[in-house]
């Protein structure tokens, strides 16, 4: 192997550009002077599994003729909300949604939240599901959130509300449902799933997937005169945002006044008077819901921006029916279309609201629906489709791939894209080659702001509508989800701005994001991973990342030149031009003093990794212990990772 | 079918012309040269597009402008064939997405709507230019190449911009070697020109021209390797020239002498360049386990990417799973466990045309072995699972079936001292949960695996005696049978090649009797009825999983509904064109509706190839030897291993 290995050295010397340098396999490990020795300290951030779907078991109510008891937790955990514990005898209550629409005899049909108490243990730091017993007599650890018995079934749980003023907690029930037979999921009684199914009441034998009850719904609610006595559909019972009580497990009031929506996610400004909300549609609306006054949003009136509206805000207005099809009020009204809007952000201290735009591949053919119903088009996505060489957006060639984030300022109602994602390989948009894969953003959908060092920063998370067109790295198949933070002073940022916090298993949507009221952990979710992961991170599940509370603004910094040119100052004038690395252990990140092809190589000398055409190596999968990093040139640097 | 269009264009006369030249002994030429090759080739794919939209628009029902098209059609395939093996393997989604993905509608991934997706790009094309009469067809031509010009261009841009390393090449040509043979030698891409083996030599010619750049550093570690893959590359190109009959070409000897040996041997092309894998570029496993020398092995599969389980604890998983897997203390009843229905020895299926419930009465479906089932994507013959270790849950939770759940079943379980001494040793960490039972029996489930079947050793030159009609069997099944284009090999099942990470589902327009002259469709919805609402479209009714036919001399009766005992009923709906072929009102067919025409013997070579597919896993014949742990309540005790 030696001769070989010689013979290919050659090549490396020779070489000298990026891209192309070929690494042996084994190396002789050096001995001796090696010129530099960098070490890579702990991370602050550790993980921990709070809540595994499908393993870890629920207490119930009694819910179709069986009585309380146990089963085992639903999945697609998307949203949490957080509530803080105003008495301090805990963090808080955390409160889980489960993104589907199954049968399960005693959770109840359709979706679902679980709700559970959190507490750290002072001595390991560590969080700890809190023994409760609750109003009902139920007691455990996690509990399911009743719907059935309260206002009905619910579904799709995606997003919610988790008012950042006092921790109040509402589901979003998300994909607008159009019959009963597509909340029933597929049967065989009717002869096609997509035709229309008779309301009948619940029986256990009843053969669909989803909710077996379709008898027509009564609406009983003292909070909505209009709506009390109503009498909807089963399917027409589905779609709204849900206020659940996460303290006794138990859902509130269907918010009816606020309409029928395919809602994602909202949030509440500091004045706990407007909740701002994304439904998660093509066309989609930016919403928003006024209270008369503060705290009760059980009286106010519904609006959607449009953006060439004088004062941005048109009122969405109509009869309990008319409100079971919001959309159809706001295109009649001319709002703004956007491609799938979900979630919704607020950040406490500048009381402005962040929202994602998903984005869609080939949004054009719905726009134009829109156009036809009444809508207007954003600006953003006319400019977008011009720069494509199309005349706008409702062209069936137009490509959303990418989507964005959008910034709300109540205070002027000023509203413009704050990140772009991407990068979009055109021209004026496309990343600086050592940048790529490492900087990019793929359909953010859930978000969030939490404050690391006493500065907010918002909580993106991915959930990719696809592999094309370098959503992943080339010649790759799989999602991969990540999550990125992005620091709020900066003004105008771009992709190179994120700073990478985690990604989660293989295929998974990461997802519900959310900051401990203490500050020191970040709730995650990890939302149908495939199946190759090992258990539990092949399941849905809620994971914390502690030690928040220990890094800085400093620690996330991801522009390694300053410090890297620091470094080399301080080298002997005659090893200036060294190779120099400059570790990040809180994002696990290497900086490199410059762009090349890197291989590591561990304290046997057998290869563990290469990255190529890079100015920085993540290092989060390696074990502790001593590596040896090489570059183009054959200059080597010693890592010890810790 | 429509018609057999031979193209042999002057760039071929070219590749072959300039395919032997030396390259410098440099990885950093080498790879200079394939990116220089690309952008190269793509830019005539673009200039090829125009030509042919150009010819859509001035297309008159005149014969002359229609073979302009047709040429123009043809040309601009064989020019992406020249860049398919980068251009798929860097973005096989893309690519499927909006240039060459296959002529069906799909529903939209990751939205919150049922929406169907038309098919766009060079398939539906290939179908719409060698239509009977395409000028009737124009205005859908000229939307359709203006909707693949659009597209191409952003993915040209895209791909452009791609840093390309020694790895994508070597990977890219190896996934190549299983497209050419697994789709497009069947003519899964060409259903309407035809024109699959022109389409292949163009292929192999550009994909191996890379390889050639770095046979230089090959021959200067190895040349003995450098030796064989050039002789072998050279002689696969002369085979593909000299035999350009769809019909008639040879597809076993093709694949056995020259692509499968090619296959094994690139690895060694990779590993003596000492090129990083792409685990080393932090990337994730995939069903492909790159490691795997055979195209006819189950090294070709990374067990552990379908399955998720792991090395710990395996034995005493696997153990604890067989012992589950036989026990009847998963149903309610105490009288059904999973061996009821997948009885080893009928390969893991009852014999039965639909399994039959606790109480004796038939269920809607068939049983479907479990042997290989392991290799799919998503799981039961409607696709309503997609994880390997909770498809269980179903059969637990159905009230024909177990009629119970976990809770039930962890409370039962609790009662057995033996169990639990079983499940505290194979699953330390977690102890009784739903996971252990789950988990444990797909360790079992998992083990149930093989593809070392006669016809396989064949295909890997192994001194194996193999039938003319076998061979030829295979030749039609992969070729004018067209079976190989829904039956991927080498699972013969509908995870799609060269990836292998998605199943398939057809509507066939399967009949509830097998009576022909009064051909009634099966009333199961099947795919559109299976709980999942982005199934619940109408191009999924009646669409059911593409299984395998590995071993199916042991699994009748055969389709979902058992419906028919013999492979040559199966052969023979086949034959007439499947439902469509009997004159059934169904949309969304998958088949054409034209009879294959194969005769009685070419329909027995089908058969006996078919037969050639057997490989159980070993001992498997026998009656499996477990013994049932005890309770402490006896009313539990008196439970017994089914009668399979």
């Amino acid at each position: 192997m030696l001769k070989f290995n010689t013979f290919l050295a050659l090549f490396l010397c020779a070489s000298g550009l990026i891209g192309q340098a070929i690494f042996a396999e084994e190396i002789d490990v050096p001995k001796g002077h090696i010129s530099e020795r960098v070490v890579m300290p702990p991370s602050p951030l550790t993980l921990q599994v709070l809540f595994v779907g499908g393993h870890d078991i629920v207490q119930t109510t009694e819910t179709y003729y069986n009585p309380a008891g146990r089963q085992i937790a639903k999945e697609w955990h998307d949203f949490i909300g957080m509530t803080p514990d105003p008495t301090g005898a805990s963090l808080g209550w955390v409160s889980v949604n489960h993104e589907m629409i199954y049968r399960d005899d005693k959770i109840g049909d359709g979706g679902g939240m679980t709700v559970f108490r959190i507490d750290r243990d002072p001595i390991t730091g560590l969080l700890e599901v809190v023994d409760q017993t609750l109003e009902d007599g139920r007691s455990g650890q996690y509990f399911n959130v009743d719907f059935a018995n309260t206002v009905g079934e619910t579904g799709m749980n995606c997003g919610g509300i988790s008012s950042t003023f006092d921790g109040r907690i509402w589901t979003a029930e998300e994909w607008f449902r159009t019959s009963n037979t597509s909340i029933h999921n597929s049967n065989s009684d009717v002869g096609s799933p997509t035709a229309d199914l008779p309301a009948e009441p619940y029986d256990d034998d009843r053969p669909g997937g989803g909710v077996r009850d379709t008898a027509d719904f009564t609406v009983f609610s003292e909070d909505f005169p209009e709506w009390d006595g109503m009498i909807l559909k089963k399917y027409q019972n589905f779609n709204y945002m849900v206020e659940i009580d996460p303290k006794e497990a138990k859902a509130i009031r269907k918010q009816y006044n606020w309409g029928r929506m395919g809602w994602e996610g909202g949030a509440i400004t500091n004045d706990n008077q407007n909740v701002y909300m994304g439904p998660d549609a093509t066309p989609g609306y930016f919403m928003r819901f006024r209270a008369d006054r503060p705290g009760d949003f059980t009286k106010g009136s519904l609006y959607a921006y449009k953006e060439d509206a004088a004062d941005k805000w048109v009122l969405i207005e109509g009869t309990p029916e008319e409100m079971l099809d919001v959309s159809s009020l706001c295109a009649a009204a001319g709002a703004t279309m956007y491609n799938r809007p979900e979630w919704v952000a607020h950040d406490k201290a500048s009381n402005k609201i962040y929202w994602t735009e998903t984005g869609r591949d080939f949004p054009g053919s719905r726009f134009a629906n829109g156009i036809a119903a009444g809508a207007t088009m954003s600006y953003a996505h006319n400019a977008r489709a011009e720069a494509q060489g199309l005349a706008d957006a409702t062209d069936s060639n137009y490509r959303d791939t990418y989507g964005r984030i959008w910034v709300y300022d109540p205070a002027t109602r000023e509203h413009y894209v704050h990140l772009e994602g991407g990068p979009d390989w055109t021209e004026a948009m496309s990343p600086s080659e050592s940048e790529y894969f490492d900087k990019h953003l793929t359909n953010p959908d859930g978000l969030s702001v939490m404050t690391i060092d006493g500065q907010s920063f918002l909580v993106i998370q991915e959930d990719m509508n696809g592999t094309s067109y370098g959503r992943m790295p080339a010649g790759t198949s799989g999602r991969f989800c990540e999550l990125y933070i992005l620091n709020l002073a900066i003004e105008n940022p771009t992709i190179d701005d994120l700073i990478r916090i985690t990604a989660v298993p293989a295929g998974a949507e990461v997802t519900g994001a959310i900051q401990t009221p203490d500050g020191v952990s970040l709730l995650v979710n990890s939302q149908h991973p495939i199946v190759s992961n090992p258990f539990p991170w092949n399941h849905s599940l809620t994971f914390a990342i502690n030690g928040f509370d220990r890094v800085t603004v400093e620690d996330l910094n991801t522009d390694a030149e300053e410090a890297i040119a620091v470094k080399k100052k301080n080298f002997k004038d005659n090893v200036e031009d060294a190779f120099t690395i400059y570790p990040n252990p809180t994002t696990r990140t290497v900086f490199l003093d410059k762009t090349t092809d890197v291989a590591i190589y561990d304290v046997r000398g057998s290869r563990v990794k290469v990255e190529r055409a890079t100015n920085r190596v993540d290092v989060s999968e390696l074990k502790a212990g001593i590596y040896f990093i090489q570059n183009t040139a054959g200059e080597m640097v010693q890592l010890v990772i810790e | 079918m429509k018609k057999v269009a031979i193209i042999v264009p002057a760039i071929l006369f070219f590749l072959i012309a300039v395919a032997w030249q030396p390259s410098p002994v440099d990885p950093r030429s080498a790879l200079d040269q394939v990116q220089k090759d690309y952008l190269r080739n793509m830019e005539y794919l673009s200039q090829d597009i125009q030509t042919y939209y150009d010819a859509a628009t001035s297309l008159t029902d005149d014969a002359a402008a229609i073979a302009t098209l047709q040429q123009a059609h043809l040309k601009a395939r064989l020019s992406y064939k020249q860049i398919e093996y980068l251009i798929e393997y860097f973005d096989a989604a893309g690519a499927k997405q909006v240039l060459n993905g296959a002529p069906l509608p799909k529903t939209e991934p990751k939205v919150a709507e049922l929406r169907v997706i038309e098919p766009k790009g060079l398939q539906v094309l290939d179908e719409l230019a060698f239509d009977d009469a395409p000028f009737g067809k124009k205005d859908e031509l000229i939307y359709l190449i203006k909707q693949l010009q659009s597209n191409y261009e952003a993915m040209r841009a895209y791909q452009g911009k791609i840093k390309i390393t020694h790895r994508h090449i070597i990977e890219a040509i190896r996934q190549e070697i299983i497209r050419i043979s697994f789709l497009g030698l069947t003519g899964f891409d060409t259903p309407g020109s035809v024109n699959a083996l022109p389409e292949a030599l163009i292929a192999w010619h550009s994909t191996f021209r890379a390889y050639n750049y770095y046979d230089p550093m090959v021959h200067a570690a190895d040349p003995k390797l450098s030796g064989t893959v050039k002789q072998l590359i050279k002689d696969g190109a002369n085979y593909l020239a000299s035999n350009p009959d769809f019909d008639t070409f040879d597809r076993a000897t093709f694949i056995k002498d020259y692509a499968n040996p090619l296959y094994g041997l690139l690895l060694d092309v990779h590993h003596t360049l000492q090129i990083e894998t792409a685990a080393e570029a932090g990337l994730q496993p995939t069903a492909v386990d790159y490691e795997g020398r055979s195209m006819f092995s189950e090294s070709l599969f990374n067990k552990d990417y379908f399955s998720g389980l792991t090395d710990e604890y395996a034995a005493e998983r696997r153990e604890l799973g067989r012992t589950l897997f036989y026990d009847p203390i998963l149903s309610e009843s105490l009288k059904l466990s999973c061996g009821s229905c997948h009885d080893p020895q009928r390969a893991f299926t009852d014999g039965q045309r639909t399994s039959l419930s606790h109480a004796g009465m038939p269920t809607r479906r068939n049983a479907p072995t479990l042997i290989n089932a392991v290799y799919a994507e998503k799981y039961f013959l409607d696709l309503r699972e997609e994880r390997f270790e909770t498809q269980m849950n179903h059969v637990v939770s159905d009230h024909n079936e177990f009629n119970s759940d976990f809770i039930e079943i962890i409370d039962k379980l609790a009662q057995s001292e033996e169990y639990m001494a079983m499940i505290n040793a194979a699953y330390p960490t977690y102890g009784l949960s739903q996971h252990a039972v789950t988990n444990a029996i797909s360790h079992y489930v998992a083990s149930l695996t093989g593809m070392d079947s006669p016809f396989d050793q064949y295909l890997n030159g192994e001194e194996v005696a193999m039938s003319e009609s076998a061979i030829n069997g295979f030749n039609i099944f992969m070729g004018k049978g067209a079976c190989g284009t829904c039956h991927f090999a080498p699972s013969y099942s509908g995870i799609v090649p060269p990836l292998y990470m998605e199943s398939e589902s057809e509507v066939l327009g399967v009949p509830a009797t097998p009576d022909t002259a009064d051909f009634v469709l099966d009333p199961d919805l099947g795919r559109q009825a299976n709980a999942k609402p982005l199934d619940e479209a109408d191009i999924y009714a009646h669409s059911f999983k593409t299984v395998t036919v590995r071993n199916i001399e042991h699994t009748a009766p055969y389709m979902h509904n058992g419906v028919y005992a013999t492979l040559e009923e199966v052969m023979d709906f086949y034959n007439k064109g499947g439902g469509i072929g009997h004159g059934l009102e169904l949309d969304n067919q998958t088949l054409l509706g034209d009879p294959l025409n194969l005769t009685a013997t070419e329909i027995a070579d089908v058969i006996s190839f078919m037969k050639e597919l057997n490989d159980l896993p070993s001992g498997l014949a026998e009656h499996p030897q477990v013994e049932l742990p005890t309770f402490s309540d006896p009313a539990l005790n008196n439970r017994q291993i089914n009668n399979y």
